[in-house]
């Protein structure tokens, strides 16, 4: 091995905060000043991003855990919910609750705002709790009436640059299309855990209950089925360039080349380094970096089509619960099992 | 939301352990949504870490006991908890 391939870039760690407990959720503010992060016993923080100073700390945000909590796009209000079966948009210069719903089933652990208005109705916000999904407006009005799932909803995502709604249950994938009401249906022979559209909308992933991942082309409706993954793809994140596709289900970080026919037939690029289940996977929004996190607290950067695919690497005291990167990609947040908020600067 | 914590000395059978964890998780996994421990488990110089969320558990090997007194502690923290029943379950798994 040629001596120059091990010099890997030196991680520091620019400041870290604790919350009491597993954190669900981290989510970097739209304009990357502030990182807000929720915990599974209801601790909700939102901390300043260059210096790790929390500027609100919300002891009980949710009675019974915090599972999920987006940014409103204009980046002052932050929706959260969790366990106690509410949604609540907080002010987040004040630190106030400005409205507060009921989510329509006993806990809610999706939210998600588009990423462009939708109409005149601006952004809106999706909340899935149950086997429904409800649409909000930045007041946190509702809006419409509520989408009714046949089972429950297992994630919830804007894709279509944002416009349009991707609802997965178990059984299937809805794609909707607030502004005129259509849907378009994927049905999923397996039970699906996660999903994944790709930024340019043409690819779906689904990680399923078996181990595997199910592929859609949505242009000409062509299926691919991926098996041998050792444990369930729980994790997948895709480059923004909708080429290449990073998935976990083990030790080894997968990376598909989705361009042309696909995936089916190729190669994965295979990035191995974690000695434990990979937990958390993130690409750069704008670079063409990927953070991977495992179970025991291993973090990792790659430049996955690179000779040398290793970057960086770093480790925090628990098993890593995400990895999400600032919006201008040059801070790492990586939160884990024991509360740890840490954010990470490559040099 | 009630938390029922249990502490025991002793080893535990580990086929007995993953049969009581994962009909836990399949019957009452909605209602628990925390649980933590680290287990005795029998045959295992390692303690046993468990960690799950939701309906997510997962259980790993960490520092030796070596001197120390091999014990259990486990805490479950949940809704509906019958706090009965997840003791006498927990002391069906010793060895």
């Amino acid at each position: 091995m040629n001596p120059l391939d091990s010099k890997l870039r030196s991680i520091n760690f620019v400041w870290h905060g604790k919350l009491d407990d597993f954190v669900t959720s981290v989510a970097w503010s739209p304009d990357g000043s502030r990182l807000a992060a929720g915990s599974v016993s209801g601790q909700v923080a939102i901390y300043d991003a260059a210096e790790g100073r929390a500027i609100h700390l919300f002891e009980k945000a949710h009675e019974d855990g915090c599972d999920a909590l987006a940014w409103r796009p204009d980046g002052k209000a932050l929706a959260t919910t969790g366990r106690d079966g509410t949604w609540k948009l907080w002010d987040a210069v004040e630190g106030k609750v400005l409205i507060e719903h009921e989510a329509g089933a006993l806990w809610a652990e999706h939210l998600a705002w588009s990423g462009k208005p939708i109409g005149d109705r601006g952004h809106l916000l999706a909340l899935g709790a149950g086997n429904k999904v409800t649409l909000w407006n930045e007041q946190g009005a509702p809006v419409g009436e509520p989408l009714k799932l046949s089972r429950t909803v297992a994630d919830v995502a804007w894709i279509m640059n944002g416009s349009t709604l991707a609802i997965a249950t178990s059984t299937e994938v809805v794609v909707h299309d607030p502004a005129n009401g259509e849907e378009r249906v994927f049905k999923s022979r397996d039970p699906v855990l996660s999903m994944a559209f790709s930024p340019s909308g043409k690819w779906l992933m689904t990680g399923n209950q078996d181990c595997t991942m199910h592929v859609w082309n949505t242009d000409n409706g062509a299926e691919m089925h991926m098996r041998g993954y050792a444990a369930k793809v729980r994790q997948m994140a895709w480059h923004r360039a909708s080429r290449w596709l990073a998935a976990g289900g083990g030790d080894t970080v997968s990376v598909w080349d989705c361009s042309g026919k696909g995936p089916e037939g190729r190669m994965p690029i295979l990035l191995e380094g974690h000695t434990d289940l990979i937990s958390a996977l993130h690409y750069q929004v704008e670079g063409d970096w990927l953070a991977s996190g495992a179970r025991d607290g291993s973090v990792m950067v790659w430049s996955p089509t690179q000779r040398q695919t290793q970057v960086s690497r770093a480790r925090i005291p628990s098993g890593v619960t995400r990895t999400v990167w600032s919006p201008d990609g040059k801070l790492l947040a990586v939160t884990g099992e024991n509360g740890e908020v840490q954010v990470l600067a490559m040099e | 939301m009630t938390s029922v914590g249990i502490t025991a000395p002793g080893d535990l059978d580990e086929a007995k352990l993953s049969e009581w964890l994962g009909t836990l998780l399949r019957t009452k996994g909605q209602d628990i949504f925390r649980m933590k421990g680290i287990l005795a488990v029998k045959g295992r110089d390692m303690r046993f870490v468990f960690q799950g969320v939701h309906m997510l558990m997962d259980g790993r090997p960490d520092k030796p006991w070596g001197k120390d007194e091999r014990r259990n502690t486990l805490i479950f923290i949940g809704r509906n908890l019958d706090r009965h029943a997840l003791n006498e379950g927990f002391k069906a798994c010793l060895a």
